[in-house]
């Protein structure tokens, strides 16, 4: 039915959902994932002439947008494709601001916001064509998506006259979460900070979907990451992690690959059987270092996936595990001396043994002394008699105890 | 162009270093700014006498005069050169050869001028940073490959600080030079605040590197180590001797070490008594108003010359 269904045909159905005003329809049939977008019938460059008199302007244009970007896509050209998504969104602006107090086209700006980010992210890839091969860059895509994702942004956030019902507000979080996708993608984090402001003070935060919630707060744990706030990002990923649905396997392992390093970092060593379920064995060899003390096994251990850990963007934070592994060393070295005072010669021992033969004691001086600084180890170095007297309670308090 | 500059010789507008024997006129920078005429296309020099002009100001002007004014004459000039090179959007292969020489001569100055006064180390950074993400964005546009050096500075210059740090591993291997890998690793150990260890691998650094770092972030990185220790070694009888502070690295001699822990305000004799509850804060008695660390910059330097 739909394989045969012509232009006219098609206009007749998106106009009945139109005047129903069934914004969940109508959102289907201006996706481009819908099964009408693979109707050859449709894929057309101009439309203008088969949409019928009686449809609402605004909805032919909308629809004209839609059309033109289906046989764009068709032809394989992505740069034309987004500019007529583009187009597509822009009308729907005008459309969405004219229906005030009024929240139906929810979903189809979810879509269609969504869809445009998708081909925004195509250009890249997907082989350029004809004249528009110069139009529009790579980079710039993405950035002109994000401005006009922006801008439907503005139009949710804004609507504080309506009901809780039917606001627009009900759409920020959609909107936000694919904004931080990107955001991430074009490295400008710094434009996220207004966003997690206006959605920690809206009173909707904690009704928005589950499946949002979920996004956003992965988003906002990674941001938090990035930022070396690692309490935030441990109770965001946290949340991501335990509200995420258990059939969502693979967001699971996209939330993991963060929240395992973090939780490293913190003090809680993950499982093989957690790691092998979400197919992250890549961190099992990391954590295993850490636990052992062994600073060279841990270089070894990041080397190794190295790639995996620059593209997934915690190769910094896998580094800085170095801290945690020297601080399990020394509390080994603690732990066998059984005497609270160990000598400075001892650790340089476990050092040249666990890391490099090269390392110099002013070297190891420097290790402990950060150690101490942070609050990692409980004492204090003697200089004069080269050892490291130990605090006599609680010489390695807990890292998760740490701020 | 000519008229450009006799307008300028008649209203006696030329430079000290523009006039004399062997000395040129140079087109001087002008801001645009509103109202103001643009430049039109003949007074826009091409590629190649841009290329001639920093030739020009490297070779004839600085080797005879490094003074301030020699400097401000020069970083003057410089400014107007990439205004004009910016203006015809030159490819990647044409822009590098130019920006590079630029890049170096204000990495030099940042450790040349550091210590004289009415020197702007800000200005010259804020220049530094602005020459190198342009050269940057160009090598990545074009997909040419900026020197390694230059990447190197990039990350030197933010010394430890996250985002060069992200950019440099995503590079590709092809630009991710030895010389850069290098200082990737340096970045990261200052990340982890492993002073001694940053210490060591500066010596290993070509000297413009060296020198930068030593300008520019060794006060941070002594102010470090020093804070750090206040606390390691913190206890009511102990002290450390200021040979460790030497041994590690941080300062050339004892005396140099001395007067820097005066100046916070932590040396006693021939040691210094670290204390917890000390923040690190320039001391009252103290005669200059900053730590002399610029003076140590200098050795660095010149230890390696």
């Amino acid at each position: 039915m739909l394989n045969d269904m012509s232009i006219v045909q098609y206009c007749q159905q998106v106009n009945n959902y139109w005047n129903k005003k069934n914004g969940t329809m109508l959102a289907e049939w201006l996706s481009l994932r819908h099964p009408h977008a693979y109707n050859k019938n449709i894929w057309t460059a101009k439309p203008e002439n088969n949409i019928p008199g009686y449809i609402d302007e605004y909805l032919g244009e909308l629809m004209c947008a839609h059309i033109r970007c289906i046989h764009a896509i068709s032809e394989g050209d992505a740069a034309l494709a987004y500019n007529e998504q583009s187009n597509a969104v822009q009308v729907f602006i005008r459309i969405f601001q004219y229906y005030k107090e009024e929240n139906w086209l929810l979903p189809v700006m979810n879509t269609i916001c969504l869809e445009l980010r998708l081909i925004a992210g195509k250009v890249e890839s997907l082989p350029v064509k004809g004249s528009h091969n110069s139009a529009i860059k790579p980079r710039e895509a993405l950035e002109k998506a994000a401005e006009t994702l922006m801008t439907c942004f503005r139009i949710c956030s804004s609507d504080n006259r309506s009901s809780e019902q039917d606001t627009k507000r009900w759409g920020m979080l959609s909107l936000v979460n694919q904004l931080f996708k990107l955001y991430f993608r074009i490295n400008k984090l710094h434009l996220m900070k207004p966003l997690i402001r206006a959605i920690d003070s809206s009173p909707l935060k904690e009704k928005f979907p589950l499946s949002q919630q979920v996004t956003y707060r992965y988003y906002v744990g990674r941001k938090a990451m990035f930022d070396s706030d690692y309490n935030l990002a441990n109770e965001n990923l946290t949340f991501a992690f335990q509200s995420c649905h258990k059939m969502s396997k693979k967001n699971k392992h996209l939330i993991l690959i963060y929240l395992v390093p973090l939780k490293i970092l913190l003090g809680y060593l993950p499982k093989r059987s957690l790691l092998e379920k979400y197919d992250l064995l890549q961190l099992w060899e990391v954590g295993e270092a850490v636990r052992c003390g062994n600073s060279r096994k841990l270089t070894e251990a990041i080397e190794v996936h190295q790639e995996f850990f620059i593209k997934t963007g915690i190769y910094l934070i896998l580094e800085r595990l170095r801290l945690v592994t020297y601080r399990n060393l020394f509390k080994k070295v603690f732990l066998i001396t059984k005497n609270s005072v160990v000598q400075l010669e001892d650790l340089l021992t476990a050092l040249r043994f666990s890391e490099s033969p090269d390392i110099e004691l002013e070297e190891a001086n420097c290790i402990l002394a950060n150690l101490i600084h942070q609050g990692k180890v409980k004492g204090y170095i003697s200089h004069s008699h080269q050892k490291v007297v130990f605090s006599k309670t609680d010489a390695f308090p807990k890292l998760s105890s740490l701020t | 162009m000519n008229v450009i500059r006799t307008r300028r010789k008649r209203e006696g507008l030329l430079h000290r270093l523009e006039i004399g024997c062997n000395l040129l006129p140079v087109k001087e920078f002008q801001r645009s700014a509103a109202g103001k005429q643009q430049d039109c296309s003949l007074s826009i020099r091409p590629p190649q006498v841009l290329q001639h002009t920093i030739t020009y100001l490297f070779n004839c002007i600085l080797p005879v005069d490094a003074s301030l004014d020699a400097y401000n004459f020069v970083e003057n000039r410089l400014r107007s050169v990439r205004q004009d090179l910016f203006k015809q959007q030159c490819p990647g292969h044409i822009v590098l050869p130019i920006l590079e020489p630029i890049i170096r001569f204000y990495a030099w100055a940042t450790y040349w001028y550091s210590e004289l006064p009415g020197f702007d180390s800000y200005l010259n950074d804020v220049q530094l940073l602005e020459c190198l993400k342009a050269s940057l964005r160009v090598a990545d546009e074009s997909s040419e490959m900026p020197s390694s050096d230059i990447e190197a500075l990039y990350l030197l210059l933010n010394l430890g600080n996250i985002h060069p740090l992200l950019r440099s591993f995503s590079l590709s291997t092809k630009r991710r030079s030895p010389l850069l890998v290098k200082s990737e690793k340096l970045s990261l150990d200052w990340h982890m605040g492993n002073y001694v260890r940053v210490c060591g691998k500066i010596k290993e650094l070509p000297v413009l590197l060296a020198a930068l770092i030593s300008a520019k972030h060794f006060p941070t990185i002594r102010r470090h180590a020093l804070g750090t220790m206040s606390v390691a070694y913190n206890s009511r009888n102990l002290v450390v001797p200021l040979s460790l502070l030497v041994s590690t690295g941080l300062f050339g001699d004892e005396k140099e070490a001395g007067e820097y822990c005066q100046h916070y305000g932590l040396q006693s004799g021939t040691e210094i008594r670290p204390n917890r509850s000390h923040s690190l804060a320039p001391s009252a008695t103290s005669l200059t108003p900053e730590a002399p660390e610029t003076s140590s910059a200098h050795r660095v330097a010149s230890a390696r010359k």
